[in-house]
């Protein structure tokens, strides 16, 4: 932990009816910082932010926000005030427009005018909601929903922002507007839990991600660090005619592989040094007079990652 | 004071929902206007008459008296038939509601003799048979009553050696001239309680309104789920906000909602059909607005202990039909049985009504449904405080 802390968050536990569904968790979160959190269904993800947000009190464990105990009720209300919460799913009140929407959640937030009409159009501005400010919300698309979504937890300044799958379901216009807002978030010092299916967005957006699964953190570094951490990192394919089965185990060897197999015409092959091994696998097919129709080279991903601490798909 | 927020928000919903606009102005405005022009006596010229066959294939003359007396009842049309047979017809086809079949030996001035008049009545429509039940009646019991001072005149003047053979078409004819012309013993009748009005509508215009009142209980049980199924009720949770700001806040929603309604069917009942709001409109205001609270109250606690909308509209439904029923909403309850009236005690619309009806009808002062008010008050915080111990936020 050091001064630069603003979460801190420590063997958090809580259970539904008995059965354990966050089992003691640890993580602490920089000030500007990003930090994603992937996970299964079922990974305790959504108890864990939900506690993060207030809305479920701990079994066991500890929260602190800015110093702030959140097991102290009279730190509560200064604790709410310190936490954006954008939930999955779309909570907003279609009747209404984005201004009353917004404005709604500001007062109940305390704002107060004039700062909050300007904290409306500046908000409204970043979302890129200004020109639709006077539409009922239920003609919106669900990209458009999506960002005033993101835009109602963001009246109050403030210094912990949660996106619970922000971007499910929307055009990759709105998307891209959403990485901008957090990037925009990042750059104002606000930290940002980021919880997402898409190992690419985390990959993306996040300064270090956590991996739950089973109520527990089983991985939590940078991306580049946890990657690393997947044995033959690149997976070669190799589009190739006459392959010989018996040939698997002097690939393997020959190349350091951690994993070859000849499937459907192609050559698959897991490595870590993919830049040594190209010219030297070309060279030797061509040698022993195969033909080479198509090489790909996959670059490892949080999948990888999931996959080889659970032998299980994040998508289960 | 978030609940103020809430309160506020909710109201702007309501107006921004164009179902919403047709229960709350629409329905009230169609109810009332059905009930005014059904009930409210302001087309009563145009009432049609009660059609009243008879059959007789006697001397026309001998049934002078009866007939003339059924035809002096202006709202009596009366239909002579050839037959029972054909009046029987008639009643099957509607076009008479009751037939009376008149004795052939049928005779006022035969004082020695008994006769049955027949009644058959059309078993679809015995409100409108009892009322003719009634007439018929009436007219009978004159025509007993002349009967009797015949016979005893008739043995008076035997007694003073006078034939009475002679004397008794004499007799007949002056009794029979008494019947037609005299009224020695009249009613007057004259109405107690503010101004004249139609019983049937001023029972009507209060109860509805109460009814429309405990619509809010549906209303508000449905929005609440609304709210837990969009996830904006946690996400006003999340926020530095009480929960019990989010209960007065939807009661007060609620509330509101409620009062509005009452306030427009009073209004319509008023503008259209000239329904009386008391000497000063104010007290029915207040009164409704402590009604209205209640309701709300009722309609929190509804949706507070459901847990889901299935269970919160069923609940809510069994609770607006029943009240309804028994607290006087649907029919007057001085005409249901003794322990159905108790019961009636124990609903939200047996004392709304009651306070309603005292200031409208009796254009009694604020003061006079004090108890009714202490009451629905009482109910309301009862209602409230039990949500506030049940609410199920998720």
């Amino acid at each position: 932990m050091t001064q630069n802390t603003l979460v801190e968050v420590s063997s958090l536990q809580k259970s539904y009816a008995g059965d354990p569904v966050v089992k003691g968790i640890d993580f602490n979160i920089q000030k500007g910082e990003v930090m994603g959190l992937l996970g299964p269904n079922g990974a305790g993800k959504t108890t864990t932010v939900l506690m993060l947000a207030t809305y479920l009190a701990p079994d066991n464990g500890a929260i602190k926000i800015a110093g702030k105990s959140m097991s102290e009720p009279k730190d509560h209300n200064a604790i709410q005030r310190y936490i954006g919460y954008v939930p999955q799913e779309i909570s907003l009140y279609g009747e209404l427009n984005s201004i009353e929407n917004l404005a709604f959640f500001g007062k109940l937030y305390g704002v107060k005018r004039p700062i909050l009409e300007e904290k409306i159009d500046e908000l409204l501005e970043l979302v890129g909601l200004s020109e639709k400010s006077k539409q009922p919300v239920k003609q919106f698309s669900g990209g458009m929903q999506r960002r005033l979504n993101i835009a109602l937890a963001l009246l109050h300044n403030p210094k912990f922002v949660i996106l619970d799958e922000p971007t499910v379901g929307i055009d990759p216009q709105s998307r891209n507007r959403i990485f901008d807002i957090v990037n925009t978030l990042r750059k104002n010092g606000v930290s940002i839990l980021y919880i997402t299916h898409y190992m690419e967005e985390a990959q993306s957006l996040c300064d270090r991600v956590a991996i739950m699964d089973g109520g527990k953190i089983i991985a939590l570094d940078t991306v580049d660090k946890l990657l690393q951490m997947v044995e033959g990192r690149h997976i070669l394919n190799v589009e190739i005619d006459g392959w010989n089965e018996a040939m698997n185990a002097e690939l393997k060897s020959k190349y350091a592989a951690s994993k070859a197999a000849y499937q459907n015409g192609v050559l698959s092959i897991h490595i870590t040094d993919v830049k040594g091994v190209i010219p030297r696998l070309i060279s030797d097919l061509y040698n022993t007079g195969l033909t080479i129709k198509k090489i790909d080279i996959k670059e490892p991903d949080l999948q990888q990652v999931f996959l080889q601490l659970t032998g299980k798909d994040l998508r289960d | 004071m978030n609940w103020i927020h809430i309160a506020v928000k909710d109201l702007k919903i309501i107006m921004r929902e164009k179902i919403a606009w047709l229960t709350m102005i629409l329905l009230p405005l169609v109810v009332v206007t059905v009930a005014g022009f059904a009930l409210s006596g302001l087309f009563s010229e145009s009432v049609p008459d009660l059609k009243l066959a008879y059959s007789y294939s006697g001397n026309a003359e001998n049934i002078e008296p009866l007939i003339h007396g059924l035809e002096e009842i202006e709202a009596i049309q009366l239909v002579q038939t050839g037959s029972k047979e054909d009046g029987m017809k008639l009643i099957e086809k509607s076009s008479v509601t009751a037939l009376i079949v008149i004795p052939e030996d049928f005779n006022v001035g035969n004082i020695n003799s008994e006769f049955t008049v027949e009644f058959y009545y059309d078993v679809s429509s015995q409100s409108s048979s009892g009322i003719l039940q009634g007439m018929v009646q009436g007219v009978v019991n004159s025509l007993n009553n002349s009967l009797v001072t015949i016979e005893l005149l008739a043995r008076q003047a035997e007694q003073y050696g006078a034939n009475t053979q002679e004397l008794l078409p004499q007799i007949v004819e002056k009794v029979r001239n008494s019947f037609h012309t005299t009224e020695r013993i009249g009613i007057a009748v004259q109405g107690v309680g503010g101004e004249e009005s139609n019983e049937s509508f001023y029972q009507v215009i209060p109860g509805f309104a109460v009814m429309f009142l405990l619509f809010s209980i549906i209303g508000g049980a449905t929005k609440l789920f609304d709210e837990r199924q969009n996830k904006t009720l946690r996400r006003i949770l999340i926020a530095p906000v009480k929960k019990s700001d989010v209960i007065i806040g939807k009661w007060v929603g609620m509330t509101i909602e409620g009062f509005f309604q009452a306030v427009i069917l009073f209004l319509a009942g008023k503008l259209i059909f000239g329904l009386s709001l008391g000497d000063n409109p104010l007290r029915l205001l207040c009164f409704l607005l402590i009604a209205a609270g209640t309701a709300g109250a009722i309609g929190v606690f509804v949706a507070s202990i459901s847990k889901s909308l299935k269970q919160a509209n069923g609940l809510a439904m069994l609770l607006f039909m029943l009240m309804s029923a028994l607290g006087g909403s649907w029919w007057p309850l001085e005409l249901t049985p003794a322990f159905m009236q108790t019961a009636g005690k124990f609903t939200f619309n047996y004392w709304a009504i009651s306070g309603i009806k005292k200031l409208i009808l009796f254009n009694q002062p604020l003061l006079s449904v004090g108890f009714e008010m202490v009451i629905l008050a009482l109910v309301g915080l009862i209602f409230l405080f039990l949500s506030f111990e049940y609410f199920k936020f998720e």
